[in-house]
Order: C-alpha cells, then structure tokens, then sequence
C-alpha cells in the first residue's frame, strides 16, 4: 500500500491534527513538541505527515506534494488554491475581524488597512462598496494603527486578547474561520478509496467532538 | 543590461535540451500515430487571432489569460489560446466551400499560450497541447469511442496508472435550472460543489427556500463520485426529474461500454465536475496519473460552439497537456517528483 501523505500547518492545528489521528488509530510514536523534525510516519497504516508554514499548505496540497493538507480557512482563501476542501476539522475556530482604535471612522475617504490577509481584506471593502489602499504586513499587525502606519488592520482573533493589550477595539466582524481538511484534486481521484475512507473517519471523530463543543 | 544574456529568458517559457526534447517528441509520435491509424487527421491553426474571435465565442479560457498583442490597424490580437475554436472555425468553412462530406475528424498537437497566474512554473505561458476534435457524432457509442482513445492515448504514452473520471454537467444543469435562485447565489453553490465542500453547501442549501427534495438533490451533488456503480444508484435515488434520470442514464450506458471493453479498472465516475457549465453540453471527462498532483488530459462534448459560426453539428474532443504528461511519465520512472526518505 502506498503512503497517504498530510502537510499540516506549523503551529497550534498540529496537536489537535495529532488528536484526531490519534482517535482513528493512526499514532506518529517519535512525534514530541519539541522535536524539530519535519516529517513523521505510521508505518503500519501508511501515513506520514509534513510539518510546513501555514501559507505554504495549499501550495504542497495543489501541486501534489502531499495528498492531503490541515490548513486554516484564512491562509486557504488567501492561497486561492485550487483544492477540494472536504472537511471542516472543527478545531482552530478564530473570526476575521476589523479592528483599530476606538475613535476610529470606518466610512472615512482614503482609508488605509495593514493585515496579512489582502484578499480578504479587498473583498471585505469592496463589497461594503468601499476603495481601501491595503498594506501587507507579514506579523504585529496590531502595531499598524499605534504608528500612524494604517487607519485599521483585518487580523484574525480567538479571544481578543492581543488587541486588547494593545488597546484596539473590534470595529467589524468579518466571517468565522476553522481549520480544514484539504485534498489534491488528482490524488483525490486516483487514491479514491484510500482517501475516502480517510476522510470519512476524520468526519466522523469530528462529529463525535462537535458534540462536546471543541 | 544587469543580467547575464544567458539567464535573459522570460517567465514562463523554456528552451528544451536534445535529451529532454526526443523524449517528449518520442511521446508526442506515437500519440501523433494513435491519433491518425483511429482516422483523425493532422491540422495546424494560426499562432495568433483576433482577440474577438475568442471574446464572442463562448470557450473555457478566462480573457484575461490570453496574450494579447497590438496589431498595425490598432485591432488586438491574442496568441493561440486554445485549439479548438480554430479548429471548430475550421470545420464550419470546410462545410461551405467543399462539395462531399467534409473531414470530421481532426487531430493536432501546438503550442498553446496562457498567460498564467503561476510565473514560477517555466512551462505555465507556453505549453503543448496533443488533442483530436470529432464533428457530427453524437451518442454513447460515439463518447464511449472518444473515451476510449483517450484512455489508449495514456496507455501508449507509456503511463503505468491512471484514472479517467467521468462527469455529466447537465445531471446538475437540470436541477438547477428548476431553482429560483439569485446569480450570486448559484455561483456561490457552483463553487462549492467544484471544492467539493460537502458541509459548507449541506449547511447553506438548508438555509434556501426551495422544497426538500431539490434540498437533498443539491447538497448531494458533490457526493456522487467514485465508483460507477454506487454513484448511479445514489444518483437515481436523488434525481428529481426525469430528464436528471436520462442523464445518468446515459452516462451509464457510456461507462458499460467500456467496462465490457475491460477499461472499467480507469474509471471512476464525479457528477460534481461542473466547470464551464456553459461550454460543455454532455459528457466531460479529466484525465489523472497517479502520484502527478494536476490533470494531464480534459475532455468532453461541446455541441454549441459550432453554431456560433453558423454550422450547427455534434461534437466532442479532449486535449492532452503534453508538458504535464512528460513529468509525470519523468516521476513515474523514478525522478525527481517522487519521495525520497
């Protein structure tokens, strides 16, 4: 049988991805938090995991690096990747939100967003029927507003705690975001019955947790 | 000039090396062969066109993919995007100036040029496509037949392992068609069936006003794929008209053809293969090697696009993408694409 190869996202969907396996009795025996190696395999049921940069998942999982991928919805939207996404993991729930200083004017003219998300970001505006200038940043965000660098930043949060400490307010909710299950459309196809029977155990330990409320 | 001459190539085209080119023109022969002992004849169609051509015809390539260049007169010109609108133009002429039957069966193998939104891959701008269009043939024997040739196609090129996957865009068109929705609603639907986002769409489905059984049919449609069998049973079981259950029906037909042929080991069967809706009018099928993460081969039948150049005819064709086939037949044998731990 031929390995079933995952990319997961660096970072904290590692340890829920981890769990989930687990649960379908798929176990990676040197896998520690503090190891540095990058990839781990079951050798007795055929799979083997890569550990890559969030922004970096979509593109293993299109072009075929791997067969599989765990990848937040905010980085898979913003690779625009052409993938099927097949399961909602239901872990690494966090929103897409607007947010600055709590004077801050939405409607103003010539208004200037930083976030890693420009995708989202221009469709959010545009939609609103709003022109933005959008700065890409690659981290700290949140310091855009407090330097003068930008009128507001588009980020992701979980509990709110980073602008809180920094002192910015949610302006706007944008959409809710959770961790997926992604497949390459060629793998999808002709490992079809491997693959399916994957996913279909996933979504099943996914349901059974849902119900706990992850 | 900052550069060296010899790295003063643009993004996205590439030079091939003796070694690399006789393996590709080696393939591309006995493809060239295949084609021409089934009856289907060799033609060349211009390296550049109108860009109006291609923006009044409704095809599959996005405009702003074409290349477009200025001609003397100030009109745009684009180069060769696709094969088989030129060739479709072509077989509307034949039909008005020769006396007899026209020839219905055509074959090429060009360079087509994309301006693609992937300027690292050396080959995404220019690339090669080996494909055959039929004119007038319709039914299953005729799609059964062409199917066959693209799975003899693979098999000569030497792939090892491979699936044809099967689709039928009407299965869904007549079901949608029936479904008062808004335009943003159906495009939002149409791109999670292609995603194959089975739980976003059950979720959103179940929001829309629409009676249940178009419901269960709608958030079923990116579930029916794989093996043949299962996916016909379940297709029926959802349909909610009688002209869903001709489509099928159909499909079916083609896929026993050729599993008594015995290439049922290729096949598998996807309802929710939905893209350019507005092109394909029957069967459409993609081509996979196992192991080479993008189709190699895009097919299926296209009955309009003739009668926009004023000749209504049948017809179906599939393209294989030759760059893509020579890397994946590379990392078949061991290369570089595969693992190595």
């Amino acid at each position: 049988m031929e390995y079933l190869n995952i990319a997961i996202a660096k970072g904290r969907l590692v340890d829920h991805t981890i769990d989930i396996l687990r649960a379908i009795g798929i176990n990676f025996p040197d896998y520690h938090e503090k190891s540095r190696k990058l990839i781990f395999e079951d050798p007795v049921k055929k799979i083997r995991i890569v550990l890559v940069k969030a922004s970096d998942v979509a593109t293993y999982v299109e072009r075929g690096a791997t067969d599989l991928g765990v990848i937040g919805k905010d980085s898979l939207i913003e690779s625009g990747a052409n993938v099927f996404e097949v399961v909602d993991l239901g872990f690494g729930r966090c929103r897409f939100v607007v947010a600055g200083l709590e004077a801050t004017v939405l409607q103003k003219h010539k208004f200037i967003v930083a976030t890693k998300y420009p995708k989202v970001t221009n469709q959010f505006f545009t939609e609103r029927g709003q022109t933005v200038e959008t700065i890409h940043l690659n981290g700290s965000v949140e310091l855009a507003p407090l330097v003068g660098l930008s009128d507001c930043i588009v980020d992701i949060v979980e509990t709110g705690r980073t602008l809180q400490d920094n002192g910015l307010k949610v302006l706007a909710e944008i959409f809710e975001i959770s961790a997926r299950l992604i497949a390459n459309k060629a793998s999808f196809k002709t490992k079809h019955s491997r693959i399916d029977d994957f996913i279909n155990h996933i979504q099943s330990v996914v349901n059974e947790k849902g119900a706990v409320g992850q | 000039m900052m550069q060296k001459l010899t790295q003063f190539v643009p993004k996205g085209v590439t030079g091939m090396e003796p070694s690399e080119f006789e393996v590709k023109e080696e393939v591309l022969s006995r493809i060239k062969q295949l084609f021409k002992k089934k009856g289907f004849h060799q033609v060349q169609t211009p390296i550049f066109e109108y860009y109006d051509l291609f923006n009044e015809i409704k095809g599959t390539i996005d405009k702003d993919q074409m290349i477009k260049l200025i001609d003397t007169d100030g009109k745009i010109l684009v180069l060769r995007p696709d094969a088989t609108i030129p060739i479709a133009r072509m077989v509307a002429e034949a039909r008005e100036t020769k006396d007899g039957k026209p020839v219905q069966k055509y074959s090429y193998v060009t360079s087509i040029f994309r301006m693609n939104n992937d300027p690292q891959n050396i080959q995404s701008r220019e690339f090669t496509q080996a494909g055959i269009e039929w004119f007038g043939s319709d039914g299953v024997q005729a799609d059964a037949e062409i199917i066959t040739l693209a799975i003899l196609s693979l098999i000569e090129a030497g792939v090892d392992a491979f699936t044809i996957d099967i689709g039928k865009a009407n299965f869904y068109k007549k079901l949608i068609e029936q479904i008062e929705l808004a335009e943003h609603e159906i495009q939002f639907i149409q791109r999670l069936i292609e995603n194959k986002n089975f739980l976003e769409l059950e979720s959103y489905v179940q929001e829309l006003m629409i009676p249940a059984p178009y419901k269960e049919a709608l958030a079923a449609i990116p579930t029916l794929y794989g093996e043949p069998e299962k996916v016909f049973a379940r297709a029926n079981q959802v349909a909610v008209n009688d002209e869903m259950k001709m489509e099928i029906e159909h499909l079916e037909k083609v896929v026993r053809e050729l599993e008594a042929a015995g290439f049922g080991n290729f096949l598998t069967v996807d309802l929710g293969l939905i893209n350019h809706l507005n092109y394909y009018s029957g069967i459409v099928f993609h081509g996979y090697i196992a192991g080479y993460g993008q189709p190699v081969l895009l097919g299926g039948r296209y009955d309009g696009l003739t009668k926009q150049f004023g000749y209504d005819t049948k017809a179906i064709g599939f393209a294989i993408y030759a760059d893509h086939l020579i890397t994946a037949l590379k990392a078949q044998e061991g290369g570089t694409r595969s693992w190595n731990i």
